[in-house]
């Protein structure tokens, strides 16, 4: 059984975003992830945490340890209330940005983890990511 | 002395009575308490001085009739010097507990004295310690956190400071100057770079700026769109850049990311960045 261990990170700052990165790089680094994977990682929460505190102004980041018996797991979820996205499957497409950077961003965020699930309305956006590896 | 037929003595009436004598047993608590540096940190008149102020805010606040709700006007006095002292330590450097042990050690000193005032009237000695107990607990809670709020200020200023002092910009040979950069590279910090680095490059006339990035462990597409528009900028004034010490993880993740940094210069390290840039300037390092 996981431990299901975790943090919640409130977003409403810059340097919340580098708490919520170092957070996902220590609980990837005590799973064993390779610093590669680490680095993946971080860099996708900040993109998704910076992008709640660009078009939410503000947000929640949880991430969580999902290992079961045979899977090393981290889930990051971002959630912000703010507009959400209009046009999600533009947003994802490549060379779309709003402003500076939501659509490469996203799409950064998306190639860089193994897991991505986006559910968004006005009001609600919600990000999941997840990075994982077999158990020795 | 018999007090049955005299009214009850109430803790404002204690207090006033006793003002110097507990003024003396509280200061003497607050020195004498184990691992605790407020002996050392500040003299005994200063803490005496603070110590006779709040027991004189106490002597108005302690005639209001109730105690559980602090923004009374009785309690305006105490309160606000209470804030005022929590942030002082805070200032000086006094631990949390240091800061609230100053308060609460007031607790066992009234407390005995209301034990020895009031040891005939047990019914009254009780409400009046539930009372200041109430009381003290509060200002205990009104002194941590005046004293969190002091420190977190602290913090940020803290944090601005470092912003200012964490871009030098160092010039390298003649028509090279360097700029390493160390933490987080956000928009604010990325603007100040940018402007610092103009105005190194025009005032040593800077043919290179070489801009080593081995200090900055996450390089995210809004990072990396700062550092090209610094290139952009540069470029402009007729400056090449190098950007050298990205990692192996950060440039696996700037490719997955997509980010075309093609049209940037850059070297792996630090070493190789000056090599590249001596010989953008055409100068060259010999052995004699």
């Amino acid at each position: 059984m996981s431990t299901h261990s975790g943090v919640k990170i409130d977003l409403r700052k810059q340097s919340d975003v580098v708490a919520a990165r170092q957070s996902g790089r220590r609980i990837a680094n005590d799973l064993g992830f390779r610093s590669a994977d680490q680095t993946r990682l971080a860099t996708a929460i900040s993109e998704l945490a910076r992008n709640a505190i660009q078009y939410a102004g503000e947000g929640v980041c949880y991430i969580t340890d999902e290992s079961n018996q045979h899977t090393a797991k981290v889930q990051v979820v971002i959630e912000d209330f703010g507009p959400g996205i209009p046009d999600i499957e533009k947003a994802m497409t490549l060379g779309f940005s709003t402003s500076d950077g939501l659509g490469a961003g996203l799409q950064g965020a998306k190639r860089l983890v193994h897991e991505f699930a986006i559910e968004t309305e006005p009001g609600h956006t919600r990000v999941t990511i997840a990075v994982s590896r077999p158990k020795e | 002395m018999s007090k049955e037929k005299q009214t009850p003595k109430t803790i404002a009436e204690i207090l006033t009575e006793n003002e110097d004598k507990l003024l003396a047993a509280w200061v003497k608590t607050i020195i004498s308490q184990a691992d605790s540096r407020t002996g050392a940190l500040m003299t005994e008149q200063e803490l005496g001085k603070q110590a006779a102020e709040v027991l004189a805010a106490l002597r108005v606040a302690l005639t209001a009739e109730k105690f559980d709700d602090l923004t009374r006007p009785e309690f305006a006095e105490v309160v606000s010097l209470m804030q005022e002292i929590s942030a002082s330590r805070a200032e000086q450097g006094f631990t949390p507990s240091e800061t609230a042990s100053f308060v609460f050690s007031l607790k066992n000193t009234l407390l005995e004295y209301m034990q020895k005032e009031l040891s005939d009237q047990p019914e009254l000695l009780n409400t009046e310690v539930v009372k200041t107990n109430n009381f003290i607990d509060n200002l205990g809670l009104i002194t941590f956190e005046t004293f969190a709020k002091t420190r977190e200020k602290i913090i940020y200023e803290q944090s601005e400071a470092l912003i200012e002092l964490a871009t030098p910009i160092i010039q390298l040979w003649d028509e090279i100057i360097m700029l390493p950069l160390v933490g987080v590279v956000d928009t604010r910090r990325s603007q100040q770079i940018i402007e610092n680095m103009l105005e190194k490059i025009v005032q040593y006339q800077a043919v290179v700026a070489i801009l080593d990035v081995t200090g900055v462990p996450i390089i995210d597409t809004r990072v990396a769109q700062h550092l090209i528009q610094t290139v952009t900028a540069a470029k402009m004034l007729g400056t090449e850049v190098v950007i050298t010490g990205f990692s192996p993880q950060v440039a696996q993740t700037l490719v997955v990311l997509n980010m075309d940094l093609s049209a940037i210069r850059t070297k792996g390290t630090l070493k190789a960045g000056v090599a590249e840039a001596l010989r953008i300037v055409g100068k060259q390092i010999a052995a004699q």
